[in-house]
């Protein structure tokens, strides 16, 4: 296992009280697949990769049973250390909005260069080559690395981005919201773009996102967050074609595809729960149609369903039934 | 009869002039947002606009919302020419078009309680006295499916992101107007929610009669939700059809692209190669002809020369050299 992460939690601490954001995520990623994270604003995937890269601010307290990377125990290793040893050569992050996360007032080549000189003892010719060779990868021409970020587009500053985490192939690279704010077409490049660079690079891929599409493209396997957990994780095609958890329909009940233009949306109804004051059981269990006494008092846990199948519901075992009423409207809407 | 036809829109910004391009005598440079646009919008219907950044939708609505005056070109509302308007026929214009915004989060007065977000229109146009207000205001928050004795009361932090739309989206029919523009009035919210609000503004279009402008750059959910499409790139329209039509036999080659790369829910699904070449450019003093040529694989030497809107197919047309052919 690359990355594991078993009952992590999260917690800020705010004037109103603590706010778990990230509340007991279970979370296994392997060597070369791209594992992709779905969920909602305010899930807490975003604090999943601030956790993972020690960007928590002060106030936020992070606790885990297990928080491992390869051999390392991320839970305990000092932050000077994960620094110069973890970041960018282990484990690399994709900003969200990476498209403004340039220097503007110095050429991108430069930049890059800077930062892997930062974290290696490489001459400035040999970290220039080795930008040359990045570039490539990502699909930039080298002459570029001479210009401003200003004058590249949105599309091209992800890939430079891209190019400066992917400057000692780590093992792991985490993408946060890489297609957010981008243009259909720019989006379509750049994730055939990340498909080319699999091809060339082993490295495992975390992306995180909000859109079920660019999940299905991309991903081999797909976990989906609700509240700060995870509420059901399996290979890609297992989670789209054999969803468990009543969360993951609703959201295949919401998301349009222009394959099915007559299918009606179905949203979701309510909204996700209040993290400083969460709900004692399920935290899918307010907006849950098949929600019993128990789901909003008991915590279910997560739990094996199929072949590299997990899903937190205790209605697992009336899977059949809950699949077939979640994709009428009345079940959500009575 | 089109309760909106537009002909011939354009819209023309000057990017001024340095000291420097002063001296050596050379023209201002001109954005070109909009370029020759002609469509209508039927009684009741819903129309979309899709395209990427810099295509000019949003510019197309700011004209006909008359947020902003347009260089040349003709706007026709219910027959009467709506160009240029006099104060106060602008205010009853005003009346008749409203807007949803992008943004539930910036667009409402975080000092004003629900209720006076959704009455502030009625009041400015002076449309109704306060007690006819207070009769309309709570009627048409329920409409939206915010009960008011729940929600009139409450500032806009006190509600969700979905919830702080259907105050948009109430605010705007509550002047009971006939054509509604909505710029990408969902692409904030969660995939959950924006269903929701979808379904809200199609069910209200039919109970309430108006019409619909809905612009997105999500050709996935303009297609759920519109009777018909129109398609634009830097500022010309190139394809406009049903829904049906525009995904299964989209015929303009920058339409095929878009087609094609919108990433589709099924893992299974293996897409059309995207035929689309180099990066999107900005309308700053376009070349004449067909915009899109430049990053065309059919491009000829004919599209230096603009495309007329040929229709291929019953309310189904293009604007393409190579497609007529």
């Amino acid at each position: 296992m690359l990355l594991e992460a078993r009952n992590l939690r999260v917690t800020y601490r705010t004037t109103e009280g603590d706010v778990r954001a990230v509340d007991g995520l279970d979370l296994a990623i392997s060597e070369s697949e791209v594992f992709g994270l779905v969920g909602e604003s305010g899930c807490g995937k975003s604090t999943v990769v601030k956790a993972l890269f020690r960007l928590l601010p002060p106030t936020a307290r992070i606790e885990a049973d297990v928080l491992r990377f390869r051999d390392h125990d991320l839970l305990t290793m000092a932050p000077v250390r994960f620094r110069r040893e973890i970041l960018m050569r282990e484990i690399a992050l994709v900003p969200q909005s990476a498209q403004n996360s340039l220097n503007p007032v110095q050429r991108v080549g430069p930049q890059i260069i800077e930062a892997i000189r930062a974290h290696s003892t490489a001459s400035t010719a040999k970290a220039r080559e080795r930008v040359a060779e990045l570039f490539d990868i990502v699909g930039l021409q080298s002459e570029l690395m001479e210009r401003f970020p200003h004058q590249f587009s949105g599309g091209m500053r992800q890939r430079a981005m891209i190019a400066m985490a992917l400057a000692f192939e780590p093992a792991l690279l985490v993408m946060d919201e890489p297609t957010t704010g981008l243009d259909v077409l720019v989006q379509e490049r750049l994730l055939g773009r990340i498909r080319k660079i699999r091809q060339r690079i082993k490295s495992s891929i975390l992306l995180i996102t909000h859109d079920i599409g660019v999940i299905a493209e991309t991903a081999d396997r797909v976990g989906v967050m609700y509240s700060g957990r995870m509420v059901e994780s399996a290979p890609t095609t297992a989670l789209f074609a054999a969803s468990q958890h009543p969360y993951t329909l609703g959201l295949k009940n919401a998301f349009p595809s222009i394959l099915e233009l007559g299918r009606e949306l179905i949203s979701i109804p309510g909204s996700p729960p209040d993290l400083s004051n969460p709900p004692k059981g399920c935290g899918f269990s307010e907006r849950c149609p098949f929600a019993l006494e128990t789901c909003h008092a008991q915590r279910p846990a997560l739990l094996k369903v199929g072949s590299d199948h997990l899903s937190a519901c205790i209605r697992t075992a009336e899977i059949e039934y809950m699949r077939d009423a979640a994709s009428k409207k009345l079940t959500w809407h009575s | 009869m089109a309760l909106l036809s537009v002909e011939h829109l354009t819209k023309h910004f000057s990017l001024g002039r340095d000291i420097g391009a002063v001296l050596r005598r050379q023209p201002s440079s001109w954005i070109k947002p909009v370029e020759d646009v002609t469509f209508s919008i039927g009684e009741g219907e819903i129309l979309g606009i899709v395209g990427e950044s810099g295509c000019g939708k949003s510019t197309t609505c700011n004209l006909i919302s008359k947020l902003d005056d347009a260089t040349s070109g003709k706007i026709l509302f219910d027959g009467e020419d709506v160009t240029h308007l006099s104060k106060t026929a602008l205010a009853r214009y005003r009346a008749q078009v409203q807007l949803i915004f992008q943004d539930p989060f910036d667009s409402l007065n975080p000092r004003l309680k629900v209720f006076d977000i959704v009455a502030e229109a009625p009041r400015a146009l002076k449309l109704w006295d306060e007690a006819e207000i207070a009769r309309r205001v709570p009627a048409m928050l329920a409409l939206v499916g915010l009960p008011p004795e729940r929600y009139a009361q409450r500032y806009p932090h006190q509600l969700s992101g979905g919830e702080r739309q259907r105050v948009g989206i109430a605010s705007a029919l509550v002047p009971e107007p006939r054509l509604v523009i909505a710029d990408e009035p969902v692409s904030m919210l969660d995939v959950s929610i924006r269903a929701g609000v979808m379904d809200l503004l199609r069910d209200l279009s039919t109970r309430l009669k108006f019409s619909c402008l809905y612009v997105s750059h999500d050709l996935s959910i303009l297609t759920h939700l519109c009777d018909r499409v129109m398609v634009m790139y830097l500022g010309q329209l190139v394809e406009v059809a049903s829904s049906h039509d525009l995904v299964n036999s989209p015929r303009h080659p920058y339409t095929r692209a878009l087609v094609a790369a919108v990433p589709v829910p099924d893992p299974a699904y293996r897409r059309q190669p995207v035929e689309i070449m180099g990066e999107l450019a900005k309308p700053v003093d376009p070349p004449p002809g067909c915009r899109f040529a430049p990053r065309c694989h059919l491009a000829m030497p004919q599209c230096s020369e603009t495309p007329k809107m040929i229709e291929v197919a019953g309310r189904h047309t293009v604007a393409c050299h190579a497609v007529v052919e």
